[in-house]
C-alpha cells in the first residue's frame, strides 16, 4: 500500500436525506481524521463515530446510514473498503471468511463432514439418550394410539385358532422369559390384508398378523421374528425413529422448505430411510444373538425373511392398488415390518455370516 | 474520465445489433471481471461500475434503447432497433421511456461464499445464528435488486428476528402441549391461535415493510386488527365452507388487503385487481383437477379388469396425474396471479408491471428443483439467484413524472414476531 493512497481516498455516492426519494451525487472523502461530503452544496464533515456501514456483500452496493435517517449509497465498494480502513475499520471476522475463497472452501468440507457426522453419528446417539429417558407412560400412550390405529380399519381381530395362540404364547415365554434380561413384551395376533407382517410398539406390545403364523413351518420360525421384534423394543427403535424422523423432516425443511416442500419431503423420507434399515439390521443382530444364547441357529430368522420376501413379491400385484389407498400404513409399518425392506437379500447374508 | 467519451455499446463491448440475451451476457461478464478484481482494484473502477449499470439499464429496456439509439445513429436508429423488438414498444400503454424495470444484479458464486458460510455458523450453533444468516440473505437479495440506478436495503435485526421465532416456537409447543392434553383444550387452544393469527400477520407484513427500503425511504404497513379478521377469518372461512368454491373471493382479498395498506414512504399502494380475473385464473386448475378424477374413475374399471398389466397402468396413472397436474399448478398459479395482481397496482401515480411467461417460471421452478436435487442442495444459491433474476426482469415500474418526489412520514421500530411466526407456521408473506 502506497504511501500517497494511505493519505485519503475520494468515493462517488448518492445522499438521500432519509426525508424524500431525492439522490443528490456526493464525493466522499475518507482519511484517518474522519469523513468530508463534498457536495453541490459545499462540504460538511461526517464524524467517525456517527455512521453506521452495511456489512460487505460480495460486489452489492453498501450504504453509510447516519442516526437521523440520512444516507449514502455507494456503488464502488472496494473504493469505499480502503477508505474505511484508513478510519481504522476493519470487517467482522465473518465478513472476512465470506470473502475468502480459502475460507469458504474450508466452510463447504467442514460443512459436509458436519452433516455426515451428525447423520451416521450425532442423531442417532441423541435420539438414543433421549428414547432412553423418555418415560415409560409415553411408550404407553404411543403404543395404544398405534393400536387404536391399527384396529379402525388395517387389522382385525385374528382367526388363528385359540390353541395355536396360547403354544406360541407359552412357547415364547419358555424362550424369552422376561427375567432373562431382555425386555417385558406381550404377544398380540390380528388378522390383516397387509399381508404377512410383524410390528414391535414402544412398549413391548408384539403384533403378529395371522399370516405370517400361517407363512411359517414350524413355530421357531416364528419365534425367530419374535426375537427380531424383541431387538426392536429392547433398543426402543419405535421411540428412537419417532425422534429421528421429526428431528430429520424439520431439518430438511428448513433446509430445503422454501425451494419446496415436495423436495424436502423426498429428502426427508430418503434419509429415513437409512435409518430405518440401520434399526433392522440392529434388530437382525440382536434376534441372531438371543436365538443363538437359546442354541437355535439363525437360519430361522434367515429363512423366514426369505419366505416373506417371497410372499410379498408374489402379492406385490395384487395389493398394489390397495397400498396405493393407504399410505398412512408405512409409517406404522415401518416400525417393526420385517419384509417391507428392498434388501433382504443383503440382510439374510449377514445373519448367516455372523457365527 | 476516458471512459466517459464511449458510447453504451462500448463500454458493454457489444455491437449495435446485439440482441437482449447478447446485452445481458456482456453485462454479467463485465460485472463478474468487477467483481474479480476486488482485491486489486482501480482507482476510476467505481465510475466505469456506474457507467456500465446506466449502460445496462438503458439498452436492456427496448423503449429506452430505441430512444438512445435515436440520438446515437440520428439516420439509421428505425431500420436498426425497431425489427429488433417490434412488440414491447406499442404493448405499454404510457411512455416507452418511463418504464424502469427491476434489475437483479446478484451472482450465484457470489452467494454461494455467505450462504455457505452462514449455513456452517448455523449448523454449529444449533441454528442459533440462523437469524444472522438470515439477514444476510435478505440484504443480499435486496442490496442486489436495483430500480432505476439505485438499490433496495434490508434493516432487519438478527436479535429481533431471534425473539420471534423464540415466540413462535412456544406458541406452537404450546400448541402440541394442549393437543395431549385433550380435546377441550386443544380447541381452547385452536381458538386463540386462531384470533391471534390476524394479528400476527400484520405484524408479519409490518416487519418485512418496515424493514426495506428504497433510495433512502422506508415501506410501511398500516391495517387494523378488525379488517384483518375479516379477510383472514371472515374469508377464509367462506372459502372453507363452500369446499373451495369462494377461495378465489378469499385469495383476491388478501391480496388486496397486503397491497392496500402498504406504503413507500407516504405514498400508498393501490390494488384494483378484479374478482372476475382471479377466477378466470383458478377456474382452468380446478377444471383440470375435476377432468383428472373424471378420467381416474372412467378407467379404474376397464383398468382393474384387464390383468397385471392394467393394475400397473392404473397406478401409474394414479400416481402421474396427481404430480402432473401439481407441477402445473406450481408454475401456472404463482405466475398469472402475479401478473393480474400486480399489472392492477399502483404506487401512487405510478403503475407497477408484471409479465411473468408461465413457461418460463414453471422451466425456472422445476430447473432449480433438478439442479438442487442434483447437487444435494448445494446448488441452492445459484437457484435462488435465478429465480430472484427471472422475477425481476419481468417487473417493472411505469413511471408517472419522478420517482424523486415520494417523502416519508413517522417511522416506529416493529418487532419481529410476526415476521417469523409466519414463517414458522409457513404461511407465504412474500410480496
Amino acid at each position: 500500500m502506497s504511501a500517497s493512497e494511505a493519505a485519503s481516498v475520494t468515493v462517488s455516492a448518492r445522499h438521500f436525506d432519509g426525508r424524500s426519494a431525492r439522490a443528490h451525487s456526493v464525493c466522499l472523502r475518507f482519511s484517518a481524521t474522519g469523513v468530508v461530503v463534498e457536495g453541490e452544496a459545499g462540504e460538511w464533515p461526517l464524524p467517525a463515530g456517527e455512521f453506521s456501514v452495511s456489512e460487505a456483500l460480495g460486489a452489492t452496493p453498501r450504504s453509510l446510514t447516519l442516526a437521523d435517517g440520512q444516507s449514502f449509497e455507494v456503488g464502488d465498494v472496494a473504493a469505499l473498503a480502503r477508505g474505511l480502513r484508513l478510519l481504522g475499520r476493519r470487517e467482522a471476522a465473518v465478513t472476512r471468511w465470506q470473502q475468502s475463497w480459502r475460507g469458504v472452501g474450508a466452510a463447504l468440507a467442514a460443512t459436509v463432514l458436519l452433516v455426515l457426522v451428525a447423520y451416521q453419528w450425532g442423531l442417532p446417539a441423541l435420539s438414543r439418550g433421549l428414547a432412553a429417558a423418555a418415560p415409560a407412560a409415553l411408550s404407553e400412550h404411543l403404543a395404544q394410539q398405534t393400536l387404536a390405529f391399527l384396529d379402525r380399519g388395517l387389522t382385525r381381530p385374528s382367526r388363528l385358532p385359540e390353541a395355536r395362540q396360547a403354544a406360541l404364547r407359552a412357547k415364547a415365554q419358555q424362550w424369552f422369559p422376561p427375567a432373562a434380561g431382555g425386555p417385558a413384551w406381550r404377544l398380540q395376533f390380528r388378522a390383516s390384508a397387509l399381508g404377512p407382517n410383524a410390528l414391535a410398539l414402544p412398549n413391548g406390545e408384539i403384533v403378529l398378523f395371522d399370516a405370517l403364523v400361517e407363512l411359517a413351518e414350524g413355530d421357531e420360525q416364528v419365534l425367530a421374528v419374535v426375537a427380531h421384534e424383541l431387538g426392536h423394543v429392547a433398543a426402543r427403535h419405535g421411540l428412537r425413529q419417532l425422534i429421528q424422523s421429526s428431528l430429520v423432516g424439520f431439518i430438511a425443511g428448513a433446509y430445503l422448505g422454501d425451494v419446496s416442500v415436495l423436495v424436502s419431503g423426498l429428502a426427508a423420507a430418503l434419509l429415513e430411510a437409512g435409518y430405518s434399515r440401520d434399526f433392522e439390521r440392529e434388530a437382525d443382530a440382536y434376534a441372531v444373538a438371543r436365538l443363538r444364547a437359546l442354541g437355535q441357529p439363525p437360519q430361522l430368522l434367515a429363512t423366514m425373511l426369505q419366505r416373506l420376501e417371497t410372499a410379498h413379491a408374489a402379492a406385490a400385484g395384487e395389493v398394489a392398488e390397495e397400498a396405493a389407498g393407504d399410505t398412512a400404513s408405512d409409517r406404522q409399518t415401518g416400525w417393526g415390518g420385517l419384509a417391507s425392506h428392498p434388501e433382504t437379500a443383503e440382510r439374510i447374508a449377514r445373519i448367516l455370516a455372523d457365527r | 474520465m476516458s471512459a466517459a467519451a464511449l458510447n453504451h455499446y462500448e463500454i458493454l463491448g457489444i455491437s449495435p445489433e446485439a440482441d437482449a440475451e447478447a446485452i445481458r451476457a456482456a453485462y454479467f461478464a463485465r460485472l463478474e471481471a468487477f467483481r474479480e478484481r476486488l482485491s486489486a482494484p482501480q482507482p476510476d473502477d467505481g465510475e466505469r461500475l456506474v457507467l456500465l449499470r446506466q449502460a445496462f439499464a438503458t439498452l436492456s429496456d427496448a423503449g429506452r434503447r430505441a430512444a438512445y439509439d435515436a440520438g446515437l445513429f440520428p439516420v439509421a436508429s428505425r431500420s436498426m432497433s425497431e425489427p429488433a423488438q417490434p412488440a414491447a414498444i406499442p404493448a405499454a400503454p404510457i411512455g416507452p421511456a418511463d418504464r424502469e424495470r427491476l434489475q437483479f444484479t446478484g451472482s450465484g458464486s457470489e452467494y454461494f461464499r455467505i450462504w455457505i458460510v452462514n449455513l456452517l455458523l448455523s449448523i454449529v450453533t444449533l441454528g442459533f445464528y440462523s437469524a444472522w444468516a438470515k439477514v444476510r440473505r435478505e440484504q443480499y437479495f435486496h442490496r442486489n435488486l436495483q430500480l432505476a440506478g439505485a438499490a433496495f436495503a434490508y434493516h432487519g435485526e438478527p436479535w429481533a428476528i431471534l425473539k420471534g421465532r423464540g415466540i413462535a416456537l412456544a406458541a406452537l409447543m404450546g400448541l402440541s402441549l394442549a393437543q395431549s392434553m385433550g380435546p377441550l383444550a386443544y380447541g381452547v387452544a385452536i381458538c386463540g391461535f386462531a384470533l391471534a393469527m390476524p394479528w400476527l400477520m400484520i405484524r408479519a407484513f409490518r416487519f418485512r415493510a418496515f424493514n426495506t427500503s428504497y433510495r433512502g425511504l422506508r415501506f410501511g404497513f398500516a391495517a387494523s386488527y378488525g379488517e384483518a379478521c375479516r379477510v383472514f377469518l371472515g374469508y377464509g372461512l367462506l372459502a372453507l365452507v363452500t369446499l373451495g368454491l369462494a377461495f378465489p373471493l378469499f385469495y383476491r382479498r388478501l391480496r388486496t388487503f397486503v397491497i392496500d395498506h402498504l406504503r413507500y414512504g407516504t405514498t400508498p399502494f393501490s390494488c384494483a385487481v378484479g374478482v372476475g380475473v382471479i377466477y378466470r385464473i383458478f377456474v382452468t386448475p380446478g377444471l383440470l383437477t375435476v377432468a383428472a378424477l373424471f378420467a381416474l374413475l372412467l378407467f379404474a374399471a376397464p383398468l382393474l379388469a384387464a390383468g397385471t398389466a392394467g393394475k400397473v397402468a392404473f397406478s401409474g396413472l394414479l400416481a402421474l396425474l396427481p404430480l402432473a397436474l401439481y407441477l402445473f399448478v406450481l408454475a401456472y398459479v404463482p405466475a398469472r396471479t402475479a401478473n393480474a395482481v400486480w399489472s392492477a397496482s399502483r404506487l401512487g401515480e405510478h403503475r407497477l408491471q408484471c409479465d411473468l411467461p408461465v413457461a418460463g417460471y414453471f422451466a425456472v421452478v422445476v430447473g432449480n428443483w433438478l439442479l438442487i436435487v442434483a447437487t444435494l442442495g448445494l446448488a441452492i444459491p445459484w437457484a435462488r439467484v435465478r429465480m430472484a433474476r427471472f422475477r425481476a426482469e419481468h417487473f417493472a415500474l411505469a413511471v408517472s413524472g419522478s420517482l424523486d418526489d415520494f417523502v416519508t412520514g413517522e417511522q416506529a421500530r416493529v418487532a419481529a414476531l410476526g415476521d417469523e411466526a409466519a414463517e414458522l407456521f409457513d404461511l407465504d408473506v412474500s410480496l
